[in-house]
């Protein structure tokens, strides 16, 4: 017995006995392993893979050590791997904030030291602990392809990262998803396993068959210097967001995430400076598309304005007060962000040769944008699926705009087809982004006005939040009545 | 109410959309108090307790807890405070000992001090034997205890305890009622929501009534009970005789003060018109002395669950104390 557990009294050594991991871990961390080096998912899914690869093993020594034979194994090999990082380990994220929802148990470890962030990372990093636990497992079989023909040690370490990396991005995905309705989880589910599938599966079976020997197989293409670090970069700010999305999902309202997600697609910007023109411009759409999504999530929320997010903000003075409009929950904040942003990106544009139609297509997007979210400040406040209506209403108008615009094409009705296309919310913004020329003047000018008019509506909308905001900043800091004791 | 305050709440309101769960809700908690909050299905006391607890945030108003401001620095508030629920968040394939073990490590403990602590909560909630069991194969009273040393895990000021009782059999409603005195003899702050009011009579020094977002009394147990009486014109008194009771239903008839109002086999229900307890010994002493044998004599209190559907049936009525003007969040 160690001397200090001899000091120690029967009810606390029995508890000292206990503790299978060091105390210095963090809890959330240790929670999710003791809980999930126990699930079936993991010790399957262990069992599994180890029997497909000691019988693949077992025919490929059977077969000899020709091509035929490594390529067996070495199909088999990344088959497995594929499976195990980027299928089994984000389906199991799947289930991740779901077990904490059906045990009710989020408020109650929120009252500890843990918040929503340590919740999810937790999580996130003890699944991807089991990932390499699985992946540690595979490297004997790893081994034994050296014995078959030749291995790119290097390369496939390469491709190990990036595999891992991928399951990285997509198990934040999953667990973000993991507290959606089962239907939408389900779903997205499929759509993973369906992209992995045609992305993976038929070069596996390809290799397997055509018995390739020599450098590991790689599903990506080749990537060298300065596209391998956006990937790696535009990968980290997609797993981020993600990570701050199942935060969401979990924190109470008294913690604010909106600084955090509306800063995320902007830093994807600034990789655009740094490289060649080819891939700045891909940067720059990715920006752009992230900004997107990011807008549309925000615009979403319907949260009503907090004295406590407010004042964090303006303790810092001027900056801190101006800076804190931009990034308060629920849409009106959102929209003040994305009018910003709008109006930075025109500025931008001035330098450029296009300057009008930059300025144009930045009015139009923040219209497209605004327009769901405009819609659902007249849905009850009853109405919790917000993200689902918005989606819902985007997807919606532009199929509408798109089926009118056919059908009265179709009809010999052009003028109509040319408005429908041209001048109705969301829809003026796909055909002013993909179309080569500029429309004509009067088309020009009804897209600007009904533009304006939507984004009007929505700043009077907005009005009864902002309201109380300014009732926030009079108010300002108050100290403890007097008499509470500390 | 003569000790500081510890908790000071002032104009709490909370808005969900058109729904007011919570309207300018006002009152102090003095420390080392048990108080009950009372109040029935949607009356605003589960989000009322969530703002203490710090997992809401109020449209408007303030909270301090031991002079901190809850809304402002909720974290410093929660290590400060326990927060029961009404249910347990057990998960599964965990046993009693893990379950115990992270959540001491969810608030920071390590090494000898996450020895001690969890040794200390274990012993005072008795789970030191079930430690190995599965946590979601305990009954309900051991459940409960497992949910009470969570709670206690780290050694909280003030105890938020919503429906503790709810579905335990007597004897660990018992056990549970043992454990709150233990509490309160340590020198904890503890607010109960519960539905037994009967118990929550016994266990609590004040009670908390809240209706639609209001708070409709504030006040302790005892003049909650006296109030019917008061309002039926007098203070209700029971008195049973041995042998036949018209020579009482006669003495109640001529006394002044004294008014009958039923006539019982064994005696008779009647209104007094003076509360003071001097007064009632000095009525019990002319009873017997005018030879009429008494054998039972006291003053009646009215039921808290009867108190609570009567206050409900109430006009609204100012909260006690009365509100303070609305403070927007500050």
């Amino acid at each position: 017995m160690n001397p200090a557990a001899a000091t120690l009294k029967p009810a606390e050594a029995l508890i000292a006995q206990r503790l299978d991991f060091p105390t210095w871990l963090p809890a959330m961390l240790v929670k999710e392993l003791r809980q999930g080096l126990r699930a079936r998912g993991f010790v399957g899914s262990l069992v599994a893979f180890q029997v497909i690869m000691t019988l693949f093993t077992v025919f490929a020594i059977a077969g000899g050590t020709g091509s035929a034979s490594f390529g067996i194994l070495q199909g088999a090999y990344w088959v497995v791997l594929n499976v195990q990082l980027l299928v089994i380990t984000p389906a199991r994220a799947l289930a991740g904030l779901q077990a904490e929802l059906e045990a009710r148990s989020v408020d109650l470890l929120l009252l500890t030291r843990l918040t929503g962030w340590r919740i999810v990372l937790g999580k996130w990093i003890s699944l991807l602990v089991q990932a390499a636990l699985l992946v540690v497992a595979m490297l004997p079989y790893g081994v034994a392809r050296y014995f078959f023909g030749s291995v790119d040690l290097a390369g496939e370490a390469k491709l190990i990262a990036l595999l891992f990396g991928g399951s990285a991005v997509l198990t934040a995905g999953a667990l973000w998803s993991s507290a959606m309705p089962k239907i939408g989880r389900v779903a997205i589910g499929l759509a993973v396993v369906l992209l992995w599938g045609q992305a993976n599966l038929g070069s596996m079976a390809m290799m397997m068959m055509g018995g390739r020997a020599g450098r590991g197989p790689s599903p990506f293409p080749p990537m060298t210097g300065s596209s391998l670090w956006l990937i790696v970069f535009d990968g980290a700010l997609i797993l981020v967001i993600c990570l701050v999305g199942a935060v969401r999902k979990l924190a109470p309202p008294a913690e604010n995430q909106a600084p955090i997600l509306r800063t995320l697609p902007l830093l994807s910007f600034i990789p655009a400076w740094f490289v060649g023109f080819r891939l700045a411009t891909g940067q720059l759409a990715f920006g752009a598309i992230l900004l997107g999504f990011v807008a549309a999530l925000e615009l979403a929320r319907s949260e009503e304005p907090m004295g406590g997010h407010w004042r964090v903000w303006a303790r810092r003075g001027g900056w801190g007060r101006i800076v804190g409009r931009f990034v308060q929950p629920g849409w009106a904040s959102a929209l003040e962000w994305l009018l910003l942003i709008a109006l930075l990106v025109a500025l931008a544009g001035l330098a450029s040769s296009e300057r009008a139609k930059i300025a144009r297509i930045a009015l139009l997007a923040t219209e497209a944008l605004v327009f769901p979210a405009l819609l659902l400040t007249w849905m009850s406040s009853q109405f919790t699926q917000r993200a689902a209506g918005y989606v819902l209403v985007l997807s919606g108008a532009s199929l509408i705009a798109a089926v009118g615009a056919a059908s009265a094409s179709s009809v010999g009705i052009h003028r109509l087809a040319d408005i429908t296309l041209w001048v109705l919310p969301i829809s003026s913004f796909w055909s002013s982004m993909f179309s080569q020329t500029a429309p004509p003047t009067p088309v020009l000018i009804a897209q600007i006005v009904i533009a304006a008019a939507v984004l009007g509506l929505a700043w009077w909308r907005g009005l009864p939040y902002r309201r109380q905001r300014r009732e926030f900043e009079a108010a300002g800091d108050a100290p403890a009545p007097e008499g509470a004791v500390a | 109410m003569s000790a500081a305050p510890f908790l000071v709440a002032r104009g709490l309101a909370r808005q969900f959309g058109q729904v007011r769960a919570v309207n300018g809700v006002s009152f102090d908690v003095a420390a080392g108090q048990v108080v009950g909050l009372i109040g029935a299905n949607g009356a605003g006391k589960t989000t009322l307790m969530r703002i203490l607890a710090t997992l809401d945030l109020p449209n408007s108003g303030t909270v301090h807890l031991g002079g901190v401001n809850v809304i402002d620095r909720p974290t410093v508030v929660r290590r400060r405070l326990g927060w029961m629920p009404d249910h347990v968040g057990v998960y599964r394939d965990t046993t009693v000992g893990d379950y115990l073990d992270f959540y001491a490590r969810a608030h920071g403990f390590r090494d000898g001090e996450l020895v001690r602590r969890l040794s200390d909560v274990i012993e005072f909630t008795e789970l030191g034997a079930l430690l190995d069991r599965p946590a979601d194969a305990l009954s309900k009273g051991q459940t409960q205890r497992l949910s009470l040393a969570r709670t206690l895990l780290n050694d909280p000021e003030f105890l938020i305890l919503d429906e503790p009782a709810a579905g335990l059999d007597p004897k660990a409603r018992l056990e549970f009622k043992n454990l709150v005195r233990l509490l309160r003899a340590r020198g904890k702050t503890l607010l109960i929501s519960s539905h037994i009011l009967s118990e929550l009579g016994e266990m609590c020094d004040s009670l908390l009534f809240m209706d639609r977002g209001r708070m409709v009394h504030h006040g302790d147990t005892d003049s909650l009970r006296r109030r019917d009486a008061v309002s039926a014109g007098g203070f209700a008194i029971t008195i049973r005789v041995h042998g036949d009771p018209s020579p009482l239903v006669a003495w109640l008839a001529v006394r002044p003060g004294w008014r009958l109002v039923e006539e019982r086999r064994d005696g008779a229900r009647a209104a007094f018109a003076n509360a003071d307890p001097a007064m009632l010994a000095l009525e019990l002493r002319r009873l017997t002395a005018d030879g009429i044998a008494v054998t039972d004599f006291h003053r009646e209190e009215r039921r808290l669950d009867e108190a609570f559907v009567e206050m409900l049936r109430e006009p609204a009525a100012p909260a006690q104390p009365p509100p303070l003007p609305v403070v927007i969040n500050r």
